[in-house]
């Protein structure tokens, strides 16, 4: 038998049709560049940087996503879905609410946030809410917090602003994703499929595969849950988490490879050479905040640095931007929901952040 | 062949998780990590190596199929790595400098109002940095962290002694040290634009800052105004001293260390201030 299977996304079991499966354009360009570059010039000053800077953020960023894998593997195992449906209120409005702030209780990074969103949502979190706690998950947290008032030198207000309206933004694009797509339109069709390692998405941990030779008996889900060995789910568990790690993780490389690029050979300054003209700077720090691809708990360091340079706006928008979204994170996005519902989610994010700013300038000035 | 394919279509999984954790672990070991993270953050390392030790038993338990797709992003996961070993040896220089501080124009004009620093804060420090001292909340490892003294000439009054200190300190508390005489240590750089206004013997002496990696490395920098003839190549490491001051330059503060020497040195413990 040939291990090697045919061209598919999943790898699971094909249906009765041929299917060639998506070209993977991103990927492969992805290769040619990245191959390239590093054997071209591996001596150069630049591809050096670069590769110190690559390295540097995926050092720190790998192994938060691979702790959301587990974690999200454990909600898989060891959370049913019956059990989820107990937890969230019956309010759609306010799962969202609840959800947005859900970082308090359970701090995550916009890396270790993915894989977790991913797993919650097949669990039958909807849309909404499990959009309100990948936006809001990021910022919304106590150790955001504190990075926050240790940049800004304990300036609560800068804390408060960043904190107050990462919730109401994560809460209002929740609430509007809700009215925009119907029930089944934002995830990924394939987000429910079975796994390629355990193949059960019932939260049983039942140690069954998607193997074709193989019968797939397992649909005693309530009767045998008690009956499953913690070890046995421990090992589903895991094997959920690689699953998880495996479909999301090249984005992650993609991305921070992108960030990286950015980082190297585009110049900081020449973002805010242009902040003295209205609404601009603003603009151009969002930018900047989508491709510096930053780890939000150290955003607000770099935040801080262009007090002086641009007014608290500019910063607010910095700050606001990164966590939701970047370049990093729109890749990582392709995991979880459809495209239609990434384009809007992107304008969305980007349009609030936008609006907000601008209320906080109108209201505030561009004063530092 | 047929056999070598099966096995590599089984244990795929197992082998690239086992290569990520033995460079994780290798990375760890030696502090070799510090290259690129702050040293507190070795528990990130660690945490990813825990979370692969259970995805390599899973791996084992459960081996699954390879298809082309996913070799793919196998592939695409395993780049990090080869860009991670070109990486080795190399350090955040001035490249990264003029990117970062917007080049030679820009550095008077970045050269922020220091009594509003936005480097990160740390409790006030004395004068003296010793190793493992509990005032110093940010871990310094300069490896000359004692006071030296200037040397004498014969029927001249001696110079004060210079305080040794990092280019943070001096932008965290530039009242405290300036009139005073300091020694640091950085890399220096030629800048057309700081020579123009500070003499052609002008250099630009600089270190980064980092809050969590690489990534977010804020370069740090301040001018070296000395007589001392240079023959040293850029990006090397010295170690400066002399009186440093504020000069007000295009309507901002330009740290400056005046009536300077400078001698090349070598490359500190850990290249980045925290």
């Amino acid at each position: 038998m040939n291990p090697f299977s045919s061209l598919t996304d999943a790898g699971h079991a094909p249906s009765g049709k041929k299917s060639l499966g998506r070209v993977p354009w991103l990927e492969c360009v992805f290769l040619v560049v990245a191959v390239g570059l590093l054997l071209s010039s591996p001596n150069s000053t630049s591809v050096k940087a670069l590769s110190l800077i690559f390295s540097s953020i995926i050092l720190e960023a790998v192994p938060f996503m691979l702790f959301g894998s587990v974690v999200g593997g454990l909600i898989e195992a060891f959370v049913s879905r019956e059990r989820m449906a107990e937890i969230l209120p019956r309010r759609g409005w306010l799962t969202v609410l609840m959800a947005a702030g859900a970082g308090l209780a359970f701090p995550i990074c916009e890396c270790a946030v993915v894989p977790v969103v991913r797993r919650l949502a097949r669990k039958g979190l909807p849309a909404g809410a499990a959009i309100a706690y990948l936006l809001g998950g990021p910022i919304v947290n106590p150790i955001v917090a504190a990075s926050t008032a240790m940049a800004y030198k304990l300036d609560w207000l800068v804390v408060l602003l960043r904190v107050g309206c990462g919730y109401l933004i994560a809460v209002g694009i929740g609430l509007l994703m809700n009215r925009l797509f119907r029930a089944g339109e934002v995830f990924r069709a394939d987000l429910h499929d079975h796994d390629e390692g355990t193949g059960c998405s019932c939260g049983c941990g039942h140690d069954h595969h998607h193997n074709h030779e193989m019968s797939h008996e397992h649909h005693n889900h309530p009767a045998q849950h008690g009956k499953t060995p913690f070890g046995s789910k421990l090992i589903a568990a895991f094997g959920h988490a690689a699953d998880d790690f495996l479909a999301v993780g090249h984005f992650l490389v993609i991305g921070a490879f992108l960030a990286a690029v950015a980082q190297t050979y585009v110049n900081r300054a020449a973002f805010v050479q242009l902040a003295d003209v209205p609404v601009l700077p603003s603009v151009l720090m969002m930018a900047l905040a989508v491709s510096l691809n930053l780890c939000s708990e150290a955003d607000a360091f770099i935040a801080a640095s262009f007090r002086g340079l641009v007014g608290l706006p500019g910063q607010m928008a910095f700050l606001l931007t990164g966590p939701m979204f970047d370049l990093k994170l729109l890749l990582m996005y392709q995991s979880v929901f459809r495209k239609r519902a990434i384009a809007a989610l992107s304008l969305l994010i980007l349009l609030v952040v936008f609006l907000a700013v601008l209320g906080i300038e109108l209201v505030g000035g561009r004063s530092v | 062949m047929n056999i070598i394919l099966s096995a590599v279509g089984r244990w795929w999984r197992f082998v690239f998780f086992s290569v990520w954790l033995w460079v994780l672990l290798g990375l760890l070991r030696g502090g070799r990590y510090t290259m690129f993270l702050r040293p507190e953050f070795g528990w990130v390392l660690g945490l990813g190596a825990v979370s692969l030790l259970g995805l390599l038993a899973a791996s084992m338990e459960r081996p699954v199929r390879l298809g082309l797709a996913q070799a793919l992003r196998i592939v695409i996961l395993l780049v990090p790595l080869a860009y991670l070993a070109n990486a080795r040896g190399t350090e955040l220089n001035s490249y990264v400098l003029k990117k970062r501080i917007g080049g030679a124009p820009t550095l008077a004009a970045q050269a922020q109002p220091l009594s509003s620093s936005p480097l990160p804060p740390s409790p006030r420090k004395p004068a003296t940095i010793e190793h493992g001292s509990s005032a110093n909340a940010v871990p310094v490892r300069d490896q000359d962290a004692h006071t030296v003294s200037a040397p004498r000439e014969i029927g001249r009054r001696p110079p004060p002694e210079a305080k040794v200190v990092t280019i943070l300190d001096l932008y965290q508390e530039p009242r405290f040290y300036e009139g005073k005489r300091v020694k640091l240590t950085g890399m220096v750089v030629r800048d057309e634009e700081m020579c123009g206004i500070f003499g052609q013997k002008a250099r630009v002496v600089f270190r980064f800052v980092i809050n969590c990696c690489a990534a977010d490395a804020t370069p740090a920098a301040m001018i070296w105004d000395g007589d001392t003839p240079l023959t040293l190549t850029e990006d090397a490491w010295v170690s400066v001293e002399g009186t440093f001051s504020l000069r007000e330059q295009g309507g901002r503060q330009i740290p400056v260390l005046g009536q300077a020497t400078m001698a090349s040195t070598t490359a500190p413990e850990q290249p980045y201030l925290y």
